[in-house]
């Protein structure tokens, strides 16, 4: 079968397919697409939702399970930060966003999964705009830590290395959004093209056996490159705010 | 040579020599791990977690590459 035909018949909920289009910028015409807009929606939702009924009523001597597992996140994410940002200070500043960033990309890449529904980390746009805000960051937190310095960073250690700094600053965001954005969609394209082989492949029990066992890669997959956008975008920020030796 | 055929080698191509690529780098880094791991036992964490930036530092190239297979599958015939 058709990938196409394949999207059509697996369009359950019937997510329109033409943009929303809002206007235009000058020459740019903003366009939504409607599918990752509602599914990001429903990320959004759902993160807030397990972060707030998580730190209910949060008891030290008997916690409840969410509570368990949101601290488990917590200390995981705050050991990374505290492993590569050896100021403390600039560690916590920096904690809020990773959490951020782990909840939000593990949630949408495990929403793929569930049957009718798609990643918003499957669209280009999702990822390019969290690795902007990563590069943002980064510079951000280069010039309010060190000054007019972060400038001069550029120029080290010879200043002919000025290209090859700038190609490097530059290419962090791209590989950083085209890493994600290719492993996610290229997990749920493949969950299609299994579908789309079910009749040729085995029509009873053991037809189900494969795309089982793509959903089961998928979610390492998806906690595995939540963990390294985390880790790299901790990476970044900390080697602009390292003290000089 | 007809935009189907040209897009079948290429997708084929890209494929191929991603996964080769991803193949030895992998390779190598999970060889080094084991052998950090079998020198320093007490050490695994923070091998195991180097290790998983490298795999997922070497494979972003190819997973771009498998990417743009997709773009050119929709081209074929």
């Amino acid at each position: 079968m058709d990938l196409h035909e394949v999207e059509e018949r697996l369009n359950f909920w019937g997510f329109p397919h033409e943009h929303w289009h809002l206007g235009t910028i000058g020459n740019f015409p903003i366009d939504l697409n409607p599918r990752t807009i509602i599914v990001t929606w429903i990320t959004m939702v759902l993160v807030a939702l397990f972060a707030l009924l998580a730190t209910r009523n949060m008891d030290m001597k008997r916690p409840n399970k969410l509570q368990v597992a949101i601290e488990m996140i917590y200390d995981f994410v705050r050991g990374l930060v505290n492993d590569q940002i050896n100021d403390p200070v600039k560690a916590m500043s920096f904690l809020g966003i990773a959490l951020t960033y782990f909840l939000f990309i593990l949630f949408s890449n495990l929403l793929g999964l569930v049957p009718t529904l798609t990643s918003p980390t499957a669209d280009l746009n999702t990822t390019v705009g969290l690795a902007l805000c990563t590069f943002f960051l980064f510079q951000y937190y280069g010039i309010r830590y060190r000054g007019g310095k972060h400038f001069k960073h550029y120029l080290e250690p010879f200043p002919f290395f000025l290209p090859i700094n700038i190609v490097e600053d530059l290419s962090k965001p791209v590989t950083l959004s085209f890493r994600l954005y290719g492993n996610i969609y290229a997990g749920e394209v493949l969950i299609l093209v299994i579908l789309g082989l079910l009749p040729t492949v085995v029509d009873f029990a053991g037809g189900f056996i494969i795309p089982v066992v793509w959903l089961g890669y998928s979610i390492f997959v998806g906690c595995i490159q939540a963990f390294i956008f985390t880790m790299l975008s901790i990476v970044y920020v900390g080697q602009k705010v390292a003290e000089e030796h | 040579m007809e935009v189907g055929a040209g897009a079948a080698i290429g997708t084929a191509l890209a494929v191929g020599l991603g996964a080769l690529g991803a193949g030895i780098g992998d390779g190598l880094a999970t060889f080094s791990a084991v052998q950090a791991v079998a020198r320093q036992p007490e050490a695994r964490g923070t091998i195991l977690t180097t290790m998983f930036i490298g795999i997922g530092l070497i494979e972003a190239l190819p997973i771009i590459g498998v990417v743009i297979a997709f773009m050119l599958v929709g081209k074929v015939g």
